[in-house]
This record gives C-alpha cells, structure tokens and sequence, in this order.
C-alpha cells in the first residue's frame, strides 16, 4: 500500500465540475449541516479537531474563529488567502484546480460562522487556472441558491475573486489585505491583527487554501476525523510540495508524523541526497543525519525547522548549495516590498554575501556577517518576510561550521 | 507603440463601469489596461486620477510595486522565465541564453513588438521546471529549443 493518504486529495484522481458531481461525491453536506445545528456547534467541532493554519504561521483555526465571531462590529469579512507563491510549493494551485467546491464550502462555513458580510477570494496573478476554476465553482455555488443565508441578514452571501498583482509578499495577511483595498501590497505592523480591524478597518477572517479544504470533513464526518491519521498533537494529514532531485515531484498527502525519508522514498529522491530545504525560501535545510525527522508541526518546531507552506526540495550529491543559497538570496531581494530598512537593505547586503560564496570567491568574514545581518532582520523587519528571509542561509552556515557541506 | 488617447480613456471607463469606481477596484482597472495595452500608459493612469481620484504618483506607485503591471511596453506576448532555485537547477540559465539571443535584452520587446520575455520568482510549477509561462499559460517543462522555435509557439 502506497503511504499517501487520500483524504484532502481523494477527488484529484477524478476532479468534480459540476455541483451536482461535487454533492455525489459527499459534498454540501457540511454546509447543511452548519445551517441545521448553527454558528456556535461549527465553530466548536473545529476548535475539538484541533486544526491549525496550514499557510505557514499553525495558528489554531477555531481560535481565529471565535475572535472574529466575537467581535463588535457587524461589518465583518471573510478572505481566502490563495497567494500561494512560496518557492517550492504547488499544493494550493492543485487544490483549487481539482476541488475547488471543497475550498468554497470552507469559505461559505467559515462565512456562516463569524457572520461575514462578504467575502473575497485572492488567487495568485499568476495563477489563471486555478481563479477560472474557482469562479465557475463560485457561480455554481450562487447559481444553487448555495449563497443565500449565509449573511447575518439572511441575504446572500458574495464572494468576489481578487488576482493577486505577482507579489509574494501579499500572501501576508496584513499586505493581501491592503492590495484588496487597492494599495501597495505592504504589510502593517501588528497588533491590531484582522480579526480586529482588518480589512477596511473590519474584523476579518484570513484562512489559507489548505486549512479551509479541511473543513467540511471536519464539519460533516466530526471532530476526530480524519480518525487515527496524524500526531496527538498535529491531528490529520498534510500536503507537501516535493520538487527537485526525485524521480517523481508532485504533491503528496501524508499523515502529520511522517519520517522526512519516507516521504522522501515515495517521491523517489536518490540515494544520495546532499539536503532537502524544508518549508521553502523562508525554510531550513535539512541533512541526511535528520532524514528520520516526523513530519508534524511539534516534531519539527523542536528540531528547529518549519514545515512552512510544506515545500520540499531536493537536492542531491552534486549540488552546490551556496549557490541554492545565492537563488534564495536572489528571490527575498526581488520580493522584498522595500518599506522598511532592515528587509530593503538586508535582503541586499545578505544576496551580495551569497554571490560570493556561491561563485566560490568568499573573503572569509561571510559567515559571521551573515549571522549578524540574519540576526538584526529577524528582530527588527516588520513582517515575516524580512524575518525569514536570513533563515535558510543561517541553517547552511550552521552545517558548513558542522562540516556537513563544502565550503 | 502609440495608442489613441481616447481609446485608452474609453477602456478605463469601460473597466471602471464593470468593476466599480472605488479605490478597492483600482487594481483590477489597472490589471484590465496592462492586458489590452501590455502596459499602463500614462492617459490610463490620468483617467484614473479623473474617475477615481487615485493620483497619477499613486498609480506608478501600484504599477511599479506589482510584477505582473509595467510602466514600459511589454510584447504583445510575454515568456516569464522563472529563474528561482528548483528551474534553476533544471535549466533555467540556458533558457534566458536563449531567449537574450533570440528575443532580446530582457523586459524588451523585439523589433515588431510581437514578443518581449522576462525572468520571474517561482511560478508554482516546480513539478515540471524548468518552468515558464506563456501568456499566462504553463509551459513546463520548457526547452531552450521552445523559445522563438520559428513554429510559432513562443
């Protein structure tokens, strides 16, 4: 038996389009059931099942929930973040290309529950399939009359699709919001979070494609499902991104707690794998001496590592990473939004290091002005970008200054 | 490529009447000329300031922030390289050899404005790098031989 599950990916192998197919196929019958049973019975199941975000921070999606459910104004939002754009990861394109109901029920529960007055979708620019195919979903759902009674109002509920700019850094919830708004994607700093004043100064709730994709399992089969899958802790399964050098990159959904190596044989990596960065550009390497890491969010969180967005790539033997470091380098210096000092100028300063030391012309003092730079980015850059942006070059000096890679 | 002051003002008109004249839908205008235009004119972004009050600096501010809106002509058809760590592993270097050779520098669109190519973060594509897109289409993987094949491809 393979060891990818087939839950959150169980219509890939036979993608659904129409609404009728999607019903067939177990659909709607979570929405229904919120209807039946109301706002507070939903939002307790998913507080129960324990799920947590799956677009990189793990914050407990109930909590999210509740806040914005409980909060003062009437005027409230519900926003699907799919900017997904971290390099490495396709998991939330394939999502919407094959499901996109599944994701849309998400959204409409999650509507439902903190009684949002309308909804936004925000799809990747790039990303031209996946919006067609969440729009005909959308139009299906209105179509249905599936939109009606979710507003506090009683009137239907609608969902706009936005396409995002090409800007990774809209996929942080405080910049996707000000670009819907129609400005600069720049992120704002926190508090106040969404789900006090987000967009337009409203209560909104963010979720990713991902977290939303569970939901009406969640909601229709209960708190536990998908039972016995997953850590104590990480309850579920999740969906990694694995490209690079393996014999089959593609999207694979495992159970959280996972050994890396297994995940690592499914996708056929060779025998001889030099590192595979985990979570993305804002991720860590990881060596071969911790190929038997689990793949849940408190195994990995103690290691040191992120499971991030769930990207992994793979590189082997032959593979230069300082100049897989300059790339990163390359990518946060592009993506940077320019707005505050210690990103525009670190993210520079850090890629001109990463050149030399990818073309093998290292003074010697690189390390350790690395490690300072990293240092002062990750303390004092607005957002999680700039934060991020030193992880994956500090996590390769450490294994250079290990002896785990050439110089 | 010079277009006709009306023509532009029209389109933005027409985009605003379908999108709404809001700041909230400035971005979807823009999205809406750099598609028929392959760029943001500079009539657009006066249009603009005239229907929605966005200032012409506001909009170079939203045009030059976002990869996918241009300020210069683009070709008619656009080849975005990705060139980030998995595509360039894969090939990606040969890819924008090519297409400098072939096309031209980059962001440039050749003598007939048919083309213009540029490289690009991570497309999500990574399963078939080296990646690109055409038009907004996946191409992946691409092959040097692809790039201006005289097939008419790309």
């Amino acid at each position: 038996m393979a060891m990818s599950e087939h839950v959150l990916l169980r219509r890939r192998s036979a993608p659904v389009h129409t609404l009728e197919e999607y019903r067939a196929s177990g659909g709607l019958a979570a929405l229904g059931w919120a209807r039946v049973n109301g706002r507070e019975e939903v939002v307790r199941l998913i507080s129960e099942s324990r799920l947590v975000g799956r677009g990189g921070a793990g914050f407990p999606t109930g909590r999210k929930w509740e806040a914005v459910r409980w909060a003062e104004d009437p005027v409230r939002y519900a926003v699907l973040n799919a900017d997904e754009s971290e390099p490495g990861t396709f998991k939330d394109r394939l999502l919407m290309e094959t499901d996109p109901h599944m994701v849309i029920e998400g959204l409409l529960i999650g509507s439902f529950v903190v009684s949002a007055t309308r909804a936004y979708v925000y799809v990747r620019g790039e990303y031209a399939e996946a919006a067609r195919s969440m729009a005909e979903a959308i139009r299906q759902f209105a179509a249905g009359g599936y939109l009606d009674g979710i507003r506090p109002d009683g009137g239907p509920l609608e969902v706009e699709i936005r396409r995002g700019g090409g800007a990774y850094v809209c996929g942080e919830e405080t910049a996707l919001l000000r670009s819907i708004e129609g400005f600069r994607g720049e992120p704002q700093p926190k508090p106040p979070f969404p789900t006090e004043a987000g967009l337009f100064g409203k209560p909104t709730l963010i979720n990713n494609v991902e977290t939303l994709a569970n939901i009406a399992d969640i909601v229709a089969r209960g708190a536990s499902w998908p039972d016995g899958l997953g850590t104590a802790e990480s309850p579920g399964t999740k969906l990694f991104s694995v490209s690079g050098h393996v014999e089959r990159p593609d999207v694979y959904e495992v159970p959280f707690g996972t050994p890396l190596r297994d995940l690592l044989d499914e996708a056929g990596a060779p025998a001889h794998v030099r590192a595979v960065l985990l979570g993305g550009a804002a991720g860590t390497f990881v060596f071969p001496k911790d190929f038997e890491l689990p793949l849940s969010y408190e195994a990995v969180r103690a290691s040191g590592a992120t499971l991030g967005s769930g990207s992994i790539m793979v590189f082997d033997d032959q593979t230069n990473l300082w100049q897989v470091a300059e790339r990163i380098g390359a990518f946060f210096l592009r993506e940077s939004c320019g707005q505050c000092v210690p990103c525009r100028l670190g993210t520079k300063r850090q890629h001109e290091m990463l050149e030399r030391l990818a073309r093998g012309e290292g003074t010697g003092g690189e390390p350790t002005l690395l490690r300072r730079l990293g240092q002062v980015m990750a303390d004092a850059s607005i957002c999680g970008l700039g934060q991020s942006a030193p992880a994956a070059v500090l996590s390769l000096i450490d294994a250079w200054e290990e002896g785990l890679v050439p110089a | 490529m010079d277009h006709d002051e009306d023509d532009i003002r029209q389109a933005v008109n027409r985009l605003i009447r379908s999108k709404g004249p809001e700041r909230t839908h400035v971005l979807e205008v823009l999205q809406g000329i750099q598609e028929r235009y392959h760029h943001v004119p500079r009539e657009a972004a006066e249009e603009i300031r005239r229907r929605m009050g966005v200032s012409v600096a506001e909009t170079y501010g939203l045009v030059t922030f976002y990869d996918l809106l241009t300020v210069k002509p683009q070709g008619t058809h656009v080849l975005r390289i990705c060139d980030d760590v998995i595509c360039h592993l894969k090939g990606a270097p040969d890819l924008i050899r090519t297409a400098t050779e072939r096309i031209g520098p980059e962001g440039q669109p050749d003598a007939d404005g048919d083309l213009s190519w540029e490289s690009c973060a991570c497309l999500g594509l990574c399963a078939g790098a080296p990646a690109a897109t055409r038009d907004g289409v996946p191409v992946a993987p691409i092959a040097p031989a692809q790039i201006r094949s005289g097939d008419g491809d790309e």
